[in-house]
């Protein structure tokens, strides 16, 4: 049961974030699934009928994004994946002006699947490197030591 | 927990409790009770910083700095995660800043942090190494140097940090809206 659980989140990272195939996320989703971390650390997602916009937000932002599954492993009817994530900033939806820069983000996902399908996921990724990658903000330790000094 | 005890629990449990007395460690500010539940080639990887201890002595300089950073660190365990050679914990993180982190002088704000942790084991079951994920911006903000995009310290710092990134978004906008116009 482990590895078929594996198998759902791999293929869940395939399909919806490197191919954008929407119609995974309704497949693979539980109507009642809660998603927590994807979209910041406090941030919730709740079933796919949240989660599609924010996949087609990110895809629009970063079209080439391509995510890679660093480890995976299950336990019980819980997977755990350590995953990167390289993505070219084509798109304003983040509020920020598209700078054609390419960044590289690491993170790790926590995930419940039940009946074939993801009904919990929980995240934890650094926001700040994707968006200090794309511009969107300065180095605060840099700011901050020459305020200081 | 003592090590007498962990030693007569089943392989699981046994690491369970080593990583439980390693928080206990790290809450009671404990440097060299956290470093004895390392083995002898202890890591540990800070992943958003893509910064990589490795050895005791290497260890020992990233909890001196941290526990300096956060004088009164806690950490509090909420949900465990045991796999066949892995145990993950979600934990919060809480701490007033009041010593330099990274080059960030003490700010004495107050931080809580979700983190994840991941610990692997050695083969005599002391711990072999711990990789951490969290999120920097968040701590950032609640230092009080960050600001989210589209706010207006936001969008103050996007054009006084990156101007070049502004003209060249505005030069693609421009010869997008020209490249229509002539087609």
């Amino acid at each position: 049961m482990s590895e078929q659980n594996v198998d759902i989140v791999r293929r869940w990272f395939q399909e919806v974030w490197n191919e954008g195939r929407l119609q995974t996320i309704h497949e693979l989703m539980a109507e009642d699934a809660v998603g927590i971390g994807q979209a910041g650390p406090e941030a919730v997602i709740r079933g796919p009928q949240q989660f599609q916009p924010f996949v087609e937000k990110l895809r629009e932002a970063f079209p080439d994004i391509h995510v890679t599954i660093e480890d995976a492993f299950g336990s019980g009817d819980k997977v755990a994946a350590r995953w990167s994530a390289t993505m070219t900033h084509r798109g304003g939806q983040l509020g920020v002006p598209p700078s054609g820069k390419r960044v590289r983000i690491t993170g790790i996902s926590i995930v419940r699947i039940a009946n074939g399908q993801i009904v919990e996921g929980f995240d934890n990724w650094d926001q700040f490197t994707m968006l200090r990658g794309i511009g969107a903000i300065g180095d605060p330790s840099v700011a901050l030591t020459a305020r200081a000094s | 927990m003592t090590t007498t005890s962990i030693s007569m629990l089943d392989a699981p449990a046994r690491r369970m409790a080593l990583v439980e007395e390693h928080v206990s460690c790290e809450n009671a500010h404990d440097l060299e009770g956290v470093l004895r539940t390392f083995g002898e080639t202890a890591h540990y990887d800070d992943e958003p910083w893509n910064t990589h201890y490795e050895g005791r002595d290497q260890v020992r300089q990233f909890y001196e700095q941290l526990m300096a950073a956060l004088p009164d660190l806690s950490i509090e365990i909420v949900r465990r995660h045991v796999a066949a050679e892995t145990i993950i914990l979600e934990v919060i993180i809480r701490g007033t800043h009041l010593g330099a982190w990274r080059g960030l002088p003490a700010t004495g704000r107050k931080v809580e942090i979700p983190l994840c942790g991941v610990y692997t084991f050695s083969s005599d079951d002391r711990l072999a190494g711990e990789r951490i994920y969290y999120d920097r911006a968040m701590v950032f903000r609640q230092l009080g140097v960050f600001h989210e995009p589209q706010t207006i310290p936001g969008d103050l710092n996007i054009v006084l940090a990156h101007p070049v990134t502004i003209v060249k978004a505005l030069v693609r906008k421009l010869r997008g809206a020209e490249h229509k116009l002539t087609r």
